[in-house]
């Protein structure tokens, strides 16, 4: 699934240690959901979503049918 | 664990693999019998090098640290590891077998494992899926 975490960490000035850090996660599970090779639970979801304070909507992109 | 702690114990590990190693040799040498604790020690050290690297941590020598929540992805990589394993195990017995039965030895204990190895996953499916219905 594609998301846009990537853009409003930057957006946030936040490293992705630091994002890790605020979801209580490693850095590679960031690094990983930025590059679209994990989805996370919607437990951390939403975790981000709150972290980068946004909805979770406008985190993930739903593929398109 | 720090890098260099984990840099530590997998030489540690390895050194303890290859002295377990010479050991077998040294044995089969000398009494023309193999050591079977040996492999079973061989494996469960391997098991712990390839675990520590991976994780940082390692759960056979009980170094895991129970009050740190486990990570979504290493949970995740877990859980795909499992299933592969499964299926590797799987192919694994089904060759010892056929090694076995072209040799002309039959080999019952295997043939068992096989079948409750093929039978272990649906059965484990259907019990887990009743949780859900």
């Amino acid at each position: 699934m594609e998301n846009l975490i990537r853009e409003y960490r930057e957006k946030k000035g936040l490293s992705q240690g630091k994002l890790a850090e605020l979801c209580e996660v490693t850095r590679q599970t960031i690094n990983a959901i930025e590059n679209g090779k994990y989805d996370p639970t919607l437990k951390l979801a939403f975790r981000l979503a709150k972290v980068l304070s946004v909805s979770v909507d406008e985190l993930f992109k739903g593929e398109e049918t | 664990m720090s890098k260099k702690q984990i840099k530590w114990l997998s030489v540690v590990l390895l050194l303890s693999i290859m002295a377990v190693i010479g050991f077998m040799i040294y044995r089969y040498y000398v009494g023309n019998s193999v050591n079977y604790y040996g492999i079973f020690t061989i494996s469960l050290l391997a098991a712990s090098l390839f675990e520590l690297n991976t994780f940082g941590e390692t759960s056979f020598l009980g170094s895991y640290n129970q009050d740190e929540k486990g990570d979504e992805l290493e949970e995740h990589i877990v859980k795909v590891s499992s299933k592969i394993s499964y299926f590797v195990l799987l192919v694994i017995l089904f060759i010892i077998l056929l090694i076995t039965d072209l040799t002309g030895k039959s080999n019952l204990p295997i043939m068992l494992a096989l079948c409750a190895a093929i039978l272990t996953l649906p059965v484990i499916q259907f019990i887990v899926s009743k949780k859900y219905q």
